[in-house]
């Protein structure tokens, strides 16, 4: 990767060529700005520095000069102004300091940018620029994707044992299998007892669950905090501790890995269905297509960058703004954010984005191979664009880049990263574990648990032991639903019996589904999905008309004429604990008796 | 046991169907027909609407035995599955309503306090008597004999099953029979209405009668024989029976504005936790559905 003086020094002719071109640039040359000046320094340093490069570019009252054959050595005189010059010479400035914050468009920026602007096309025209650029493509770690071979499912005969209720029994029989089981569905209003009298019973049968001594793996996702404790405890009496993994306190997770798959795009469109589980229509579209672009191009950009040297581009650019070492370790989905919220700020702001993307670009010998994305809207002089486009890209990056999301898990969509020290999801799933997540009521955490759902589902059905049953409970199931073709509920609740996965979905009725599904009612078929492969249904009290009509589909009218049970006793007339049930053929209402201690 | 009109058909009606509860009426004879619709009702509204409980408002001069056993056997199979039934009655039962009351869920039979209950031994359809013979009179005295004793064993047991043990039972027919003989000028006070006034009453024999019946029948298995000779006697007098005394024999739980076991605190709540091991003493065995059956087909008019 290191260059040798001798590929620095060009024959005569070139820096001729150089000189003479840079001659008709100096007036524009000239006007560039203190800053653009720094960045040009930081860059260039940081750059060579890592590359343990000797060459250096120094300033000095106002002169550029750099060591050794580079073709920078020449000399340029800058016309600095008044707070620039001190700040050359104090060396260290921060963001404040340089007036960043309050920066505004004027024609001295603009001339400043297009000074900038033709200064990287000057040095682009410099001959043998490229290899002093510093930077030498570097082959991306080739890791040939470890792509799994697809393990055929073993579904349920129907001859595995019971679930264990300790003498308890739930819908009315003691012997109810995973079989019969199936996909659970409960409904019920706040405080109809959805959570004790259902999810919390079969949870415990879940923990207790084993199939030739091969314990089930489950993830909870528990929203109320409600059972995490009532895990941990038959769990540890059972000697099974090391069974539990509760995200947050262990290492973050990888939702992505160099052998899932799935290329760059790929996991951006992943995220894409985490962060907005159901795409917008109309207009919408059009504007988050936009946004969209605008992400597609900075991560394709960050890529390319990664690619050639081995370092990231967006936690560069948001470092040097925010002149914060800290995010350079953040990911990129964090830069992004600030980045983005930076750049709407004002077109002072976008410039100086672009000025520094494009730098980065530069110096790293992609200038033409990148997208410019910033740069678009400069030139274009349409700031107003980017504010809208990227007021649509914070709607995941907002999610996915937030710290919290980042201390819990790797949202990263760049190829060929290091795997770090994480806790793995796939790994806990073949190993019987229960996973448990509680996340707080915010977006930002159900678009994790939607995450962590997408991993879990695609790690039952990838697992290599496929006799093992496996398990997913989730309380407050509406906040964590997603429509996905891939890691949708009903595309997963579809395929999870033959994968040997009871899920137990628990949410308040089916409004509060098409509240967050099919708020139009356009997705209506992605309810009728859910409602169809959740075979158990169990509802607690709820004035819900949508979960009553679904009600009146499975349970039968009177045999003997008289009235509807639902119309006698209609759900909303339940008392806390009480419930309707449908399990396989079967139906009834009844009530949970707590085990006796 | 019948009535003297069993073939009247009794008016069976769900006078409720709320959200937690149903209620049935019966008004009329307790007959084969009634018993019939009766079942098809309880199995509808357990069954089908998946009450845990009924309420049932039997008013009734009584019926046949067959239909009350037909009845009781339904009952019998739904309590199996956890569901009850609680029995109550307001102006008239007796006979096979009666039984049908005292057979009711423990803890919730009840009567208003002019309810007229009438427990009696078996009689004959009068239709009968026309075509007996002194042959046929002797084997159907035989019969209503086996009949009451078995009536009797079987209400007792359920008695005992209700009260959780025999000695749970036994207190709590003492307890009540002291209750009423402490309380007695204000119990009839409080029995005393706009149409009947029993203030004046003096005290019954029954009372001792009942207090000795307990305290001198210590040992279960004595107690179970004497209870079961006190009723017979009882029932063979044929009698309406006096409220307090049917509440203190435990054969109604409550009467309605005047007496229940609830503000007296009595054994109720620990009866089912008190569980007394021990071996049922010979009692009459239960006649066999063959018998009943060539005892009715015996009866039937011509």
């Amino acid at each position: 990767m290191g260059l040798s003086e001798n590929e620095y020094g060009n024959d005569d002719d070139e820096s001729t060529t150089a000189e003479a071109i840079m001659a008709e640039q100096i007036v524009l040359v000239k006007k560039l700005n203190i800053h653009q000046v720094m960045i040009i320094k930081k860059l260039h340093s940081d750059f060579v520095g890592r590359n343990q490069k000797t060459e250096k570019i120094v300033y000095e009252n106002g002169e550029i000069t750099a060591s050794g054959n580079n073709p920078l050595a020449q000399r340029y005189t800058l016309e600095l102004n008044k707070n620039g010059s001190g700040l050359i010479r104090s060396g260290e400035v921060t963001l404040e300091t340089r007036g960043f914050s309050s920066m505004r468009e004027s024609n001295e920026d603009r001339e400043m940018h297009n000074a900038l602007d033709l200064f990287m096309n000057l040095c682009i025209k410099i001959p043998g620029f490229k290899k002093m650029s510093t930077v030498e493509p570097v082959k991306r770690l080739q890791l040939k994707p470890v792509l799994k071979a697809a393990v055929a499912p073993i579904s349920y005969t129907g001859n595995e044992p019971s679930f264990d209720f300790r003498g308890s029994s739930l819908l009315e029989t003691h012997d109810l299998k995973p079989s019969t089981l199936c996909n659970a569905l409960a409904l019920g209003a706040t405080g109809s007892g959805k959570t004790v009298s259902c999810v919390l019973p079969l949870l415990q049968a879940l923990l207790r669950y084993e199939i030739d001594g091969r314990k089930t793996s489950i993830l909870v996702i528990d929203p109320k905090a409600e059972l995490l404790d009532h895990v941990k405890s038959p769990l540890k009496a059972a000697g099974q501790i090391d069974r539990l993994i509760v995200l947050g306190k262990c290492k973050p997770i990888d939702l992505f890995n160099d052998n899932d798959g799935l290329d760059m795009p790929s996991r951006f469109e992943k995220i894409k269905a985490l962060c907005i589980p159901i795409p917008a229509d109309g207009d919408g579209a059009r504007w988050q297509q936009f946004a969209d672009d605008l992400l597609k191009s900075l991560l394709r950009d960050d890529q390319l960058f990664v690619d050639y040297t081995n370092l990231p581009l967006l936690e560069n650019v948001a470092a040097f703004i925010f002149d914060k070492k800290s995010l350079l370790t953040q990911g990129p989905w964090v830069a992004l954010n600030y980045i983005l919220k930076f750049g709407m700020n004002g077109t002072a702001q976008l410039r100086l984005i672009a000025d520094i993307y494009d730098m980065l670009m530069l110096f790293a010998g992609l200038y033409k191979l990148g997208d410019r994305p910033i740069n678009r809207y400069i030139s274009s002089r349409d700031n107003d664009q980017f504010f809208y486009n990227a007021r649509g890209a914070l709607t995941i990056v907002g999610l996915v880049g937030s710290k919290e999301v980042n201390a819990l898990m790797n949202m990263s969509v760049r190829m060929g990263s290091k795997p770090g020290l994480t806790t793995d999801i796939a790994e806990a799933v073949e190993n019987g574990k229960v996973i448990v997540f509680q996340p707080r009521a915010n977006a930002t955490f159900d678009m994790v648990g939607r995450a962590l759902k997408s991993l879990f589902y695609r790690s039952v059905m990838e697992r290599r032991d496929m006799t093992r049953p496996t398990a997913y409970v989730c309380d407050e199931a509406q906040r964590f639903i997603s429509s996905d073709t891939d890691s949708g509920d009903q595309t997963f609740l579809d395929r999870c019996r033959a994968f040997r996965c009871n899920v137990v979905l628990a949410t308040q009725s089916i409004a509060a589904l098409q509240t967050v599904i099919s708020p139009s009612g356009r997705n209506s078929a992605i309810i009728d999905g859910i409602l169809v492969n959740c075979t158990t249904k169990i509802i607690f009290r709820t004035p819900d008309i949508s979960t009553v009509e679904m009600l009146k589909a499975f349970i039968p009218p009177n045999p003997i004429s008289g009235m509807h049970i639902l119309t006698a006793r209609p759900p909303a007339s339940l008392k806390t604990g009480e419930y309707f049930y449908s399990v396989q053929e079967k139906f009834g209402r009844t009530q949970y008796q707590l085990p006796k201690k | 046991m019948s009535t003297p009109t069993p073939d009247q058909d009794a008016t069976i009606v769900v006078s409720e169907l709320s959200a937690h509860s149903a209620t049935v009426e019966w008004s009329g004879d307790i007959g084969l027909g009634g018993a019939a619709k009766f079942t098809k009702i309880i199995d509808n509204l357990f069954g089908y609407y998946m009450y845990q409980k009924i309420n049932v408002i039997i008013e009734s001069p009584g019926g046949q035995i067959s239909a009350l056993d037909y009845m009781l056997r339904a009952v019998d199979r739904w309590k199996q599955r956890g569901r009850n039934i609680a029995v109550s009655s307001n102006f008239e039962c007796a006979s096979a309503a009666a039984l049908f009351l005292a057979f009711g869920q423990w803890g919730e039979r009840k009567v208003d306090k002019h309810t007229s209950v009438t427990f009696h031994s078996a009689r004959l359809d009068p239709r009968t008597f026309s075509e007996m013979t002194a042959l046929s009179s002797s084997y159907v005295a035989r019969k209503m004999v086996e009949t009451d004793a078995n009536v009797i064993a079987n209400l007792v047991l359920a008695l005992i099953k209700g009260a959780g043990s025999r000695q749970s039972l036994a207190r709590l027919m003492l307890k009540r029979a002291q209750y009423i003989d402490e309380n007695w000028k204000n119990l009839c006070f409080k029995m005393s209405s706009l149409s009947y006034s029993s203030s004046d009453q003096k005290k019954p024999a029954w009372i001792n009668e009942i207090i000795e019946l307990v305290s001198t029948n210590k040992d279960s298995k004595k107690f179970y024989i004497g209870f079961c000779q006190f009723l017979s006697k009882r029932f063979q007098l044929d009698t309406r029976m006096e409220l307090f005394e049917a509440y203190a024999l435990g054969l109604i739980d409550e009467i309605n504005e005047v007496v229940s076991d609830r503000p007296l605190n009595f054994e109720k709540p620990i009866v089912f936790i008190e569980k007394e091991k021990e071996v049922m003493p010979n009692i009459p065995r239960p006649v066999s559905r063959r018998k009943l059956d060539s005892f009715r087909e015996s009866n039937r008019p011509a």
